[in-house]
This record gives C-alpha cells, sequence and structure tokens, in this order.
C-alpha cells in the first residue's frame, strides 16, 4: 500500500485528511494525556486523587466567600455558582497550558513528525476529564442538598462537546500567536482574571445594568454558562436561539483558528 | 526491487530562513525600535535542489556543517516546509533525528517505549506485541523498570533506536545519531540496517559525516555544498572527491 504525500509550500485545508491521520495516532493521544494528567500529580501523596479534591476545595471556598460573606439573593446559590464555576475552571486550565504549548512541547515537534493538534486535544480532554469529575460533584450535591433536578440535565454532554469545540479552537489559535508573539503568555493570567468579572460566574446576567448586559451576551464563555445554568440550575431546555448561535458560532470560530493554526505552523517552526 | 519506483523527488526546492527574524514582542509596538534592530537577511538552506530516490535505495546526504542536510532531512520528514518547489515522498516515514526524544525523565523506560512509539505512530496494540523485543534489543532488561532520569545519554540512545526501529518504515530517515552509543551498539545498528536493506523494501536516508559508513552502507551519494547540489553519484566517486576537497579546503 502506498500512499503519494506531496510537501510544498501551500497550505492545505484538507479537514478530512488532517483528522484521519490525527485518527491514526490515537493511541500517542491516549498515552500523551495519560503522562498529563499523571506528571501533575507524580509523586504527591494522594496522586490522582487530587484532581477530586482540587475542584472540590476551590469551589467550597468560592461557595463560602460568596454565599456566606457577601449577600447575593438567588435561589440555590450552591447550584448557581458550580454550574458557572466548573465551566470557568474548565476554560482557565485550557487557556493558560496552550500558550506555552508550543515551546513546552519543541523537544519533540523539531525531531518527529506528528499531527501536532494532537497536542492540544489532549490539553482538552484532561480538561474534560476534569469537568466531568467537578460535574459529579456538583450533581452529588445537588442530591444532598436537594436541589430540584429535572431530566434536561442530560444537555451537559452536548453543552460540553460545544465548550470542548470552542476550546479546542481557541487553542489552536493561542498556541501559534503564543509562539509568534512572546508576551502573550505572562499576561494571560491577568486576562484572565479580568474576565472573571466580566463573565456571570458569582452574578447572574440580569443583576448587571441593562447598559452593559451586550457585553456578557456577545461573549462565548458567558453564554455557555448561561447554557449550563439553563440545564442544571434551572432545570429547562437550553435556550434554542442560544444554543443555535453557540452551535453556528463555533463551527465559524473553528475554520478561522484552523486557518491561522495552518498558515503559521511552519512560520513558527522556523522561529523557535 | 523494482527500482524505477521513485520513493523520494525533490523538484527544485529552496528552503529559505530569515536571520535575525524572531517571535514578536511588545518591545516592536511600543518603542521605536527602528534603531538597534538588525536587519532581517534572507538566508537560503537550500538552494533549487532537485534530486530523485528510487525505492530500496540506501542514500547517503554528505557535506560540511550548515551546508543544509538537516533541513533536507526536515523537509522530507514534514517537520519544515519548503519556501519553493515541492517535494513527492512515497511511503511511510520514519525519522531518526534524535534518539530519546519525547521521552520523560519521571516515566520507566517501559512507559516511555509506549510513550515514544505511538509518537512514532504506533497503535498500543501493536507495542505491548513488540515491547519484549524492544526490550531485549536494546540491552536495558535489568534497568527497564526505572525512570529514565537515571539513565546515560547512551542508553537513552539504545532504547530510542530500538523503538524507532520497529515502525517498520518504507522511508528511514536518520541523522547522525550513529555517533552515539559505544561501538558494539553501533554494530549492531548497522547490522540491523543491513538486515532492513537486504528485505530490499526499505529506502534509506542517512546524513553522515563518517566516510567509511557512506562508502560501505550506500549505494548513491547526494552531496550539498553550500545550500547547493554539488552532485549525485556513486559512492566509489562521489566520496573521494568529497574527501579532497575537503582536505583541500584544510590545507589552504
Amino acid at each position: 500500500m502506498s500512499q503519494i504525500v506531496y510537501r510544498s509550500p501551500q497550505t492545505r485545508f484538507d479537514l478530512v485528511k488532517i483528522y484521519k491521520e490525527i485518527w491514526a495516532y490515537r493511541s500517542f493521544l491516549l498515552n500523551w494525556t495519560k503522562r498529563e494528567l499523571e506528571i501533575r500529580y507524580k509523586g504527591s501523596f494522594l496522586g490522582i486523587i487530587w484532581s477530586f479534591f482540587n475542584p472540590l476545595l476551590s469551589l467550597i471556598v468560592y461557595f463560602f466567600v460568596f454565599s456566606r460573606i457577601t449577600n447575593i439573593q438567588i435561589p440555590n446559590y450552591l447550584v448557581f455558582l458550580f454550574s458557572g464555576m466548573i465551566c470557568w475552571f474548565f476554560f482557565v486550565q485550557v487557556v493558560t497550558r496552550a500558550t506555552s504549548l508550543m515551546s513546552d512541547s519543541s523537544s519533540i515537534l523539531k525531531k518527529v513528525y506528528f499531527p501536532q493538534e494532537i497536542l492540544i486535544i489532549s490539553v482538552i480532554v484532561s480538561g474534560a476529564i476534569n469537568f466531568l469529575i467537578s460535574f459529579g460533584l456538583v450533581v452529588l450535591m445537588m442530591l444532598i442538598t436537594k436541589a430540584p433536578f429535572t431530566l434536561h440535565i442530560f444537555w451537559v454532554p452536548i453543552i460540553l462537546a460545544l465548550q470542548c469545540l470552542f476550546l479546542y479552537s481557541t487553542s489552536l489559535l493561542l498556541t501559534s500567536l503564543g509562539a509568534l508573539i512572546k508576551d502573550l503568555s505572562p499576561i494571560i493570567p491577568t486576562l484572565i482574571s479580568l474576565m472573571f468579572f466580566v463573565t456571570p460566574i458569582v452574578y447572574s446576567v440580569e443583576a448587571i445594568s441593562k447598559k452593559y448586559a451586550w457585553v456578557l451576551n456577545s461573549q462565548p464563555i458567558a453564554n455557555l454558562i448561561s447554557l449550563y445554568r439553563d440545564v442544571i440550575h434551572l432545570g429547562v431546555h437550553p435556550d434554542w436561539i442560544l444554543l443555535i448561535y453557540c452551535f453556528v458560532f463555533n463551527i465559524v470560530w473553528y475554520l478561522f483558528c484552523h486557518w491561522v493554526f495552518h498558515r503559521l505552523r511552519f512560520i513558527v517552526y522556523d522561529l523557535s | 526491487m523494482n527500482s524505477q519506483e521513485i520513493a523520494i523527488k525533490f523538484d527544485s526546492v529552496t528552503k529559505i530562513y530569515h536571520k535575525n527574524l524572531k517571535a514578536l514582542n511588545l518591545r516592536l509596538l511600543f518603542v521605536n525600535a527602528g534603531s538597534d534592530i538588525k536587519p532581517i537577511l534572507p538566508i537560503k538552506s537550500l538552494d533549487n535542489i532537485s534530486f530523485e530516490i528510487f525505492k530500496g535505495e540506501t542514500v547517503g546526504i554528505i557535506g560540511q556543517n550548515g551546508s543544509g542536510k538537516s533541513t533536507a532531512l526536515k523537509i522530507i520528514a514534514g517537520i519544515s516546509s519548503p519556501t519553493n518547489g515541492s517535494v513527492m515522498i512515497d511511503g511511510k516515514i520514519t525519522t531518526m533525528l534524535e534518539l530519546g526524544s519525547g521521552f520523560h525523565g519521571d516515566f520507566t523506560g517501559r512507559e516511555n517505549i509506549f510513550l515514544n512509539g505511538s509518537l512514532f505512530g504506533m497503535s498500543n496494540y501493536y507495542l505491548s506485541s513488540k515491547v519484549d523485543e524492544i526490550i531485549a534489543f536494546s540491552e536495558l532488561e535489568s534497568k527497564i523498570d526505572e525512570p529514565v532520569r537515571t539513565y546515560s545519554a547512551g542508553m537513552i540512545a539504545r532504547l530510542g533506536f530500538s523503538i524507532a526501529i520497529q515502525t517498520q518504515p518504507e522511508i528511514l530517515l536518520i541523522d547522525e545519531i550513529l555517533a552515539v552509543g559505544d561501538i558494539a551498539f553501533q554494530e549492531k545498528c548497522l547490522c540491523k540496517f543491513e538486515e532492513i536493506k537486504k528485505s530490499g523494501k526499505t529506502t534509506v536516508v542517512l546524513v553522515t559525516h563518517s566516510l567509511e559508513q557512506a562508502k560501505e552502507h550506500c549505494s548513491k551519494i547526494i552531496w550539498i555544498q553550500n545550500s547547493k547540489l554539488q552532485g549525485v553519484g556513486s559512492p566509489s566517486d562521489l566520496v573521494d572527491e568529497y574527501d579532497t576537497y575537503m582536505h583541500g579546503k584544510n590545507s589552504k
């Protein structure tokens, strides 16, 4: 079986071929993700159990700060807060890794050929695993606090898939830009904490003056949180218009980021 | 063995690097940086190179340091891309540009076999059937369950080679890796190459500075000099010419 490949300066946009190749490397994706998850806790006493504890501890801290110390009047505030928090944690985890991904992995990028998207997918997969663990904790807490609970919660995997697509596209963009612009990676933490306040995580969109509501409505993470809240906190069907909007937005956003990534791929290589 | 089938074809390939081109930083935005910025100079690493490599050949690329040999290999591998021209490749490629890249020091040798092997595109299922063979070839039975950070450079190279050779490549790219490891292991690697060559299916492209190796193992030599193609031919013709050239250069 022979397959002829051409290497030329033009960028290719052959999605089928790219994802076929990624599929052929699925063992590497699995091993690399396992490594990502293990490295973080290697040598610590609790090991992989930390990945349960860490989100739990931060959820508890946020709960006490925002429900006991400040005075927010939202029914079932615990569930309200956590359904936004888990989405936010996932976003932060991926974005902080993405900008430095190229320089962290330059030792293999320069020596072995493999589809580079796998490094990003692996970050997304390990983030999604953490998300699912935290989501399990949220469900557990809903049971304990006897919060109302409907079958609409089964929308969560679909919204999670949308979030994964959004984070994957954004990471494609950030990895190549991060390698090209060295000042991007140090400024990301500041941008993230700024974004925390313009995202309705601890407060609700309704609490914001109408003048600024557009800022939240045009923000992809705020949209995702609003979808999560519909199905987890309110227990209603996700808003159809918002769902379709998110879907279309993410497809367009993905195509754009994919194009940038493949445009910059070799420039980034020659720079590093 | 059909010697007429082309495995790799370079069609007027040019690769340009830019000297002094660095990643952007904020200084370029905020400071009028014209004063101390060095001009960006295009450097041709490969200049209009064309050649053909047929299936089953063992080809040695020779040339001085910095002449563009490794760039050519990286373009074949798909790690880098040509600036102009095109390259056609027919066959599954395995690159051995550096042995043991992608190893993680905190993981054991055995875990790294899976990590590194899958990086070369092998499946976990295939690797678990080959793991004993890999360990036996690397002669690291006693250390295989210890973290790789405790290994010496030679041991890492041995394990890396043993993994990469299992890929059953149709095209094997090798960049001076045989310089690592002790003589005994080098011999073993060369034996393995001979074995691969005898099967007649694998095309081997190797960058080397050892003219003896080039003479003994290669069926064709590509000589790249100052980014340009100096000659393609049989080892008996080109190696001696290259040798004379290099010595003449030194005595000047």
